[in-house]
């Protein structure tokens, strides 16, 4: 595992634990292919799930094994779509896990979940009065609303742009970006504004190690709360948190 | 009985945490039913007064809070910042306010993915807690959520919350309103 990282060994492991997950991943993939939840819808994702998958893994994420488990399976009702029907059924192997009702089951609590920030938030809608005394009495409260998916799917429109694969290989060799720096130029920029556009942080212009760079530092400052995701009309923009 | 509730409004006043009827009657030596029911009209009259503030009845007891029309302005008067909770953390916390007291693999399982960072920040929040230990091999902590979750979430008991049945077909509950 570590060897097919070791092209971008420069970057810090990230952690997974910003992003809702593979299922998370597949019922988005279902939703903007307007399809339902079936085998068959499944079998027509794959390929789009896949490559969210390598894009995981050029961002030298911690642990993509979860990932990995799911796409497996993905590939066996894939192989198994490809069989004539007549084949002997027997001949197949049982599956080990049943996405479809995996997801079922998961989409149920997703949305229970979505259903909970709905709620009057103590810290967010209504207060209490604060005593010294307790540790907790300032509590505020503010819960994430992006689908850090939509931020993926736009970085990974960026890495796909043609004119990406006229920088020549030389440049991209240069000396590695430093995270640190990037981390410094992202926060000096939200100096003259609060808020960036997409394009003003992630620029194909700058190379590509430069836009992996940047995302795993924008992932890192909104896990930390000093970055926070805006949609405006399908736009994504940062808006800055931190003092 | 004019003491009595000015009595129960003093405690309710400075309590940090809802407090409940049963501690207060205990406290003031008062038979339940009666310190009961000038709860309720306390309650009744702070929502006459049409003012800022009403007593709401979350985890169990009661609370003053603010009405949430007030909660732009108050954001902005406080000025802090707030404590963030990812999607998936809410995602986790969800599962286990539905399946408490669960393990961590139960969790896992629901979301196809491991939680152990999310869980960890919840402990942390103090949203929810170790309960136990589940009788299986290895014996997985069991967690499920604390008094400040029904509090945070203004809910007074657990049973408050949906039946999970009813997300079966979220998405199109919405798109019909």
């Amino acid at each position: 595992m570590k060897d097919l990282n070791s092209s971008n060994s420069n970057f810090e492991k990230v952690k997974l634990d910003i992003f809702e997950g593979p299922l998370d991943l597949l019922l988005n993939l279902i939703k903007e292919n307007n399809l339902d939840i079936y085998e068959l819808s499944l079998t027509q994702i794959t390929e789009q799930y896949l490559e969210y998958v390598e894009l995981l893994k050029e961002f030298n994420f911690d642990d993509i094994g979860d990932y990995l488990v799911i796409a497996a399976e993905l590939a066996r009702l894939k192989s198994r779509s490809l069989l004539p029907d007549n084949e002997d059924e027997s001949m197949i192997d049982e599956p080990e896990i049943d996405l479809v009702e995996m997801l079922k089951e998961y989409k149920k609590y997703r949305a229970f979940s979505e259903n909970l920030r709905e709620r009057v938030l103590l810290g967010r809608d209504t207060f209490k009065r604060p005593t010294d005394l307790s540790l907790r009495s300032n509590t505020l409260w503010e819960v994430q609303k992006t689908d850090i998916w939509k931020l993926v799917t736009s970085v990974k429109k960026v890495l796909q742009l043609e004119n990406y694969k006229e920088i020549p290989d030389i440049e991209i060799e240069e000396d590695s970006i430093d995270q640190d720096q990037r981390r410094i130029s992202i926060i000096n920029n939200f100096k003259d504004r609060k808020i960036l556009k997409f394009n003003e942080i992630f620029n194909i212009k700058d190379g590509r190690e430069s836009v992996i760079v940047s995302f795993i530092v924008i992932l890192d400052m909104i896990k930390e709360g000093n970055v926070l995701v805006v949609e405006d009309e399908d736009q994504i923009q940062f808006e800055y948190k931190g003092s | 009985m004019k003491n009595l509730k000015n009595k129960i409004e003093g405690i309710i006043f400075i309590s940090d945490t809802p407090v409940k009827s049963k501690e207060i009657a205990d406290f003031l030596n008062e038979d339940l039913i009666k310190v009961k029911n000038s709860i309720q009209e306390l309650i009744i009259e702070w929502e006459r007064k049409e003012g800022s503030i009403k007593i709401e009845e979350v985890a169990g007891g009661f609370q003053f809070r603010t009405k949430e029309e007030l909660k732009e302005m108050l954001t902005e008067y406080i000025n802090k910042k707030p404590y963030r909770l990812s999607r998936a953390g809410l995602e986790v916390l969800g599962i286990i306010a539905k399946k408490q007291p669960a393990t961590k693999i139960e969790v896992d399982k629901i979301r196809g993915v491991d939680s152990v960072g999310a869980i960890s920040v919840l402990i942390e929040r103090d949203l929810i807690k170790v309960v136990g230990e589940k009788e299986v091999p290895g014996r997985p902590f069991l967690y499920a959520t604390t008094d400040l979750f029904l509090e945070v979430f203004s809910l007074n008991t657990i049973k408050d919350l949906p039946e999970i049945g009813e997300f079966e077909d979220y998405e199109k509950v919405l798109k019909e309103e």
